[in-house]
């Protein structure tokens, strides 16, 4: 009976033991193991200083989880060659950068991993920390598919010393196209034009950035469902936003062209006073900033006759969906675009990240304050509609742009063959 | 007297008139010379330049020709960044320079004697075949090549780079076949008969005669691995083991160019090729003039 009770406590002591194991494998392993461990190795396109974010970011992540080790492979250029060739050999690595145009077509091609159950078991995280309209941008058909990296909306500067040398009041939130072409007109001189369009660097087909002017006369290149050209990329309102783009050029001769800039040989036409006004990205305000006794400002776009619109430029991080580590590409993941990580890459270009954006006082800022304060009527780009966009839609349409641009092909003509052309290529990847 | 003050003047008038069409011509030559290579050096004068100023200053218009300030810091921007350890893309290159090139002579040497010398049933078709993958355009190796490669484990390693240098190169076998074809076969058939067999022939009688195209493969690949992109850009993945060319891209992103941290790389980082280049000038000289085939 002695031995009998002596066992009975022995197994009972052991039997505790066993079930604490047990207990710790079930609910404190797997806590451990939803961050993840091992090495994952994450791609970008940044090259030189805008690095720095990603080797600080990283030095933060791995002190704060020493079980994951992050490689940063960089690719300067030619990045998209090599990053297919990885998928293509099954070496891509865990974390790769995309920009807009790809989203919906590597979505298609089935390369990253949808984020969403990764999102909702996910107590820690939430998308509502993001600018809805930036944060859009990672999505194809309501799937998430990408956290945002950085993005920038178009901008319009200005250079204050033209403005008050011609006695005009400074672009403000109020203004229209028609206080925009006015006042390009009244800066307009011998040996200046007033406004310089659709980018800093002077291509005038850049579709991205003619796309605000669609979207401020309520209209697109294509439908939402990405299905249909026809009626939309030759309507009456698109047509009439483009017809207001080439006056600029050719009846009010306000914005330099194309061999306009070409003949100066990659001079910065707005740094050295030979425009005025500049409708571009935000990419070109920190070298602008440095220069002394430059006196500019910026604004949000001005409104057309439907309102307000805009759109982004936008990269973002997503997983790979061969990733074998997908757990800690999770953890780093989520720390590079929402958590301590997102600080570091605010620090370089715009963050999506709305306490951070509050933080870092950027709606405060002389220059970054009026572009963020236009983050809403934000249009998606036609790359994100429809996989095939880029060579269906942008193509056709950027061709026929420069028919109406140097051969004075009419708008509305040039558009109708650019939309037929444009659906039949559609419709073939439809069918 | 007579005779020689008449037969003087005549002469002299020619010299003075043969001096003249001289000085004319040679005015016309050096002007010629000047203009041309001031249009030719321009672009490395303005690189230079470029290399000194800070980076608004270049898109400055009307442009502005002199940096104002001269701006020395663009060296140790670049050279002190620790984002670019060029001392380590440089130690890369070496290694690529010395394992690509050292294959690259020898089993091009091989190959092309073969060619040149030895008769085998099908040897011209071969030939032809080696030239036609030089038609095949860089693009469509592209892929097939790294699934190859990274099934072989090789990715992220020299090996993809260094290895197939050791298998010939079409372009370079056909150059010392041409030029193998000239040397006498005499002067092989007296080696032999003194006893020498293949293998000295190509080393001691072969390859001494063919310094010329020996320099002209070496320089040329030289420059080649000094510069390419691509290569390294796809097989090797780490900061640490990348090249001076992959490096340079750095400073020449996708989105953003710091172009005069660009212009003060590359003006340092194309010294070793320009050097080689003046050194090689001679070597051509020196080599032709060896092989004794030429005057």
């Amino acid at each position: 009976m002695a031995t009998q009770k002596r066992l009975l406590i022995a197994l009972t002591i052991v039997l505790t033991f066993m079930s604490l194991m047990a207990n710790g494998a079930i609910f404190q392993l797997p806590v451990a193991d939803a961050q993840g461990s091992g090495t994952i190795r994450v791609t970008t396109w940044d090259s030189g200083n805008a690095l720095e974010p990603f080797t600080n970011a990283i030095a933060a992540f791995e002190a704060e989880y020493p079980d994951i080790n992050v490689e940063l492979e960089p690719i300067p250029q030619e990045y998209g060659t090599k990053l297919l060739a990885q998928i293509a050999a099954g070496t891509a690595p865990d974390i790769f950068q995309v920009g807009d145009g790809d989203v919906a077509r590597f979505a298609r091609e089935g390369m990253m991993e949808p984020l969403d159950s990764w999102i909702e078991n996910d107590p820690d995280f939430s998308m509502d920390v993001f600018f809805p309209g930036v944060a859009s941008f990672g999505q194809v058909g309501g799937v998430t598919y990408l956290l945002t990296k950085d993005y920038s909306p178009l901008v319009l500067y200005y250079n204050k010393d033209h403005f008050d040398a011609a006695g005009l009041e400074y672009p403000n939130p109020d203004w229209t196209w028609d206080d925009l072409l006015n006042a390009a007109k009244a800066l307009t001189t011998a040996d200046r034009w007033g406004l310089m369009i659709p980018a800093h660097w002077g291509d005038w087909l850049w579709t991205r950035g003619i796309l605000p002017l669609l979207a401020q006369n309520g209209t697109h290149l294509l439908s939402e469902d990405g299905l249909t050209v026809e009626g939309i990329m030759n309507s009456e309102a698109t047509v009439e936003a483009i017809q207001w783009y080439v006056d600029l050029f050719k009846v009010h001769r306000v914005a330099p062209t194309r061999q306009d800039v070409e003949s100066f040989a990659g001079a910065d036409l707005f740094a050295n006073g030979i425009v005025s006004m500049v409708w571009t990205g935000r990419w070109p305000l920190k070298d602008w900033r440095v220069i002394d006794g430059f006196n500019f400002g910026t604004m949000g776009l001005p409104a057309g006759p439907a309102g307000e619109g805009n759109t982004l430029c936008w990269a973002g991080f997503a997983i790979n969906a061969a990733s074998q580590n997908k757990e800690a590409a999770w953890t780093f993941l989520k720390y590079i675009a929402a958590g301590d990580g997102a600080k570091e890459f605010a620090n370089y270009a715009f963050t999506a990240v709305q306490p951070i954006a509050e933080a870092q006082g950027l709606t405060e800022d002389e220059y970054d304050g009026p572009i963020i304060a236009y983050l809403e009527n934000v249009a998606p780009i036609p790359e994100a509609l429809s996989p095939y966009a880029g060579e269906c839609v942008v193509t056709p349409f950027q061709q026929h742009l420069e028919k109406i641009l140097l051969e004075d092909m009419p708008v509305q003509e040039a558009l109708d063959a650019a939309a037929a052309e444009a659906q039949a290529c559609l419709d073939g990847y439809s069918q | 007297m007579a005779i020689q003050t008449t037969s003087r003047p005549a002469p002299v008038a020619r010299r003075r008139e043969y001096n003249l069409g001289n000085i004319l011509h040679k005015g016309v030559v050096y002007a010629l010379l000047i203009g041309l290579s001031l249009l030719f050096l321009f672009p490395f004068f303005w690189m230079i330049l470029s290399a000194l100023k800070p980076e608004h200053q270049i898109y400055r218009w009307p442009p502005q020709w002199f940096p104002d300030p001269i701006q020395w810091s663009n060296f140790a921007d670049v050279f002190g960044n620790p984002y670019l350890p060029f001392q380590v893309f440089i130690k890369n290159t070496l290694i690529l320079e010395v394992g690509m090139i050292t294959g690259r002579l020898l089993s091009c040497t091989l190959v092309a004697y073969g060619f040149a010398r030895l008769e085998a049933p099908g040897r011209d078709l071969i030939f032809g075949i080696l030239l036609a993958t030089l038609m095949l355009p860089g693009a469509v190796l592209l892929i097939p090549r790294f699934i190859l490669f990274s099934q072989m484990g090789w990715i992220n390693t020299f090996n993809p780079l260094i290895i197939p240098a050791w298998f010939g190169e079409a372009y370079a076998i056909f150059l010392m076949r041409q030029f193998f074809r000239t040397i006498p076969k005499e002067l092989e058939e007296s080696a032999i008969v003194d006893g020498a067999n293949r293998l000295q022939v190509i080393f001691q009688i072969i390859v001494p005669l063919s310094i010329p195209v020996v320099t002209v493969i070496g320089i040329l690949s030289f420059k080649d691995i000094w510069n390419d992109f691509m290569g390294p850009l796809l097989y090797l993945n780490e900061v640490s083991k990348y090249t001076v060319a992959v490096g340079l891209a750095y400073l020449n992103g996708q989105f953003d160019t710091q172009m005069n941290l660009l212009m003060a790389a590359s003006v340092t980082l194309m010294m070793p090729t320009l050097i080689l280049f003046f050194i090689a000038q001679r070597a051509f000289v020196e080599g032709i003039t060896m092989t004794g085939l030429k005057g």
